[in-house]
């Protein structure tokens, strides 16, 4: 159980008691009663309300949670693979953000960054659970679902400058450097940086009956598991 | 009071109801409010602060996808409503008890308590047999 957990329930066990104990003493509404009900009414949920929305809000940010509902199950199952060399699972490996990859890649960033992506993410759970996403089969969900908008290279950016010396040694970087910036050309582009989630390119592969793509040449293809002797 | 709610006639009821369905339900929420104990809204208020506690440690201690999204919009909910009917009830109590200086003297009560004997002072013993 984390801090915020543990604050949360003794500050809840706390109220709580006092609403108890004037539940069943039903005492006269003095100023003595009238602060404990205050602290049990007010004050000690507001501090309770904050931690476990703080607490909360976290657990939404995990890669555990985004790999809860069925539909993302490929996409989970290839980030935390340790043999896969695609986008989203090296970023997993990451030590210093890899329990939110999903959250660190996909959400916006700026100001209204985190509200709007908490918005959207809300969007997701009613698509889930009111429509037609918690009935798709996986593989109906990863030939059909797809972002909302294409993935802003700002993102990688936000992280990854784009305007460092190494970067710019890059003779590809410098090639198509006036698109990706424009957001013409994703840095997670096949053949660039990409697939990020291969699942969903095989998927949508296996959908057509014509090939769409040459998987023999990605660029990232998935390794080959060492064996620890 | 309205004429037709005190006479008794036969469509009495029958106004009356349509006039509380065509009140909103927030004049409906206040005039509860209004009409009821001290006790019933404190018991209330410790009802939804009761409530809104026991959704906040679910939504930290079992984490359950659902109930992390729509979980602290229904804690925060009842938190609120537990204020506001305390909030009330605080409010309610201050108009209803005046201030000992404007409550009324005694001996000005016609009714006397029912132990003592009608010819009796207020507040001296009975008079033995």
């Amino acid at each position: 159980m984390s801090l915020l957990a543990g604050i949360t329930v003794f500050v809840a066990v706390g109220a709580a008691s006092i609403l108890v104990v004037y539940w069943f003493k039903q005492p006269r509404l003095d100023m003595k009663w009238r602060l404990l009900l205050f602290l049990g009414i007010a004050v000690l949920p507001t501090i309770s309300a904050g931690t476990s929305t703080v607490e909360a809000m976290n657990s939404t940010s995990t890669r555990e949670f985004c790999g809860s509902c069925h539909v993302m199950a490929a996409h989970y199952e290839d980030a935390v693979d340790p043999a896969s060399m695609s986008l989203s699972a090296r970023h997993t490996r990451n030590d210093s953000f890899g329990e939110h990859s999903c959250y660190k890649c996909h959400s916006e960033y700026g100001m209204l960054g985190y509200p709007m992506t908490k918005l959207n993410g809300l969007r997701h759970v009613w698509l889930y659970y009111f429509d037609e996403w918690g009935d798709m089969t996986l593989d109906e969900a990863l030939s059909k679902m797809h972002t909302l908008k294409p993935y802003p290279n700002e993102n990688c950016t936000h992280c990854h400058t784009g305007s460092g010396k190494i970067w710019l040694s890059v003779p590809d970087h410098r090639a198509v450097e006036a698109e990706v910036r424009a957001d013409q050309l994703s840095c997670a582009s096949i053949g660039c940086h990409g697939a990020p989630h291969p699942a969903t390119v095989r998927a949508r592969e296996a959908a057509h009956t014509t090939s769409l793509l040459d998987f023999s040449n990605l660029p990232f293809p998935r390794a080959e598991r060492k064996e620890v002797p | 009071m309205n004429q037709s709610f005190a006479s008794g006639a036969p469509g009495s009821q029958k106004t009356l109801n349509s006039k509380l369905e065509s009140q909103g339900p927030l004049r409906r929420l206040i005039r509860f409010v209004l009409a009821s104990e001290l006790s019933l809204l404190t018991r209330l208020a410790c009802v939804c602060a009761g409530l809104s506690l026991v959704f906040m440690v679910l939504i930290v201690v079992v984490k359950i996808p659902l109930l992390l999204v729509l979980g602290v919009g229904v804690a925060h909910a009842f938190g609120i409503v537990g204020v506001l009917l305390f909030a009330a009830a605080v409010i309610k109590e201050s108009l209803l008890y005046r201030p000992r200086s404007l409550a009324p003297k005694a001996g000005v009560i016609a009714s006397s308590p029912p132990h003592e004997a009608p010819g009796e002072a207020p507040g001296e013993p009975p008079a033995s047999e």
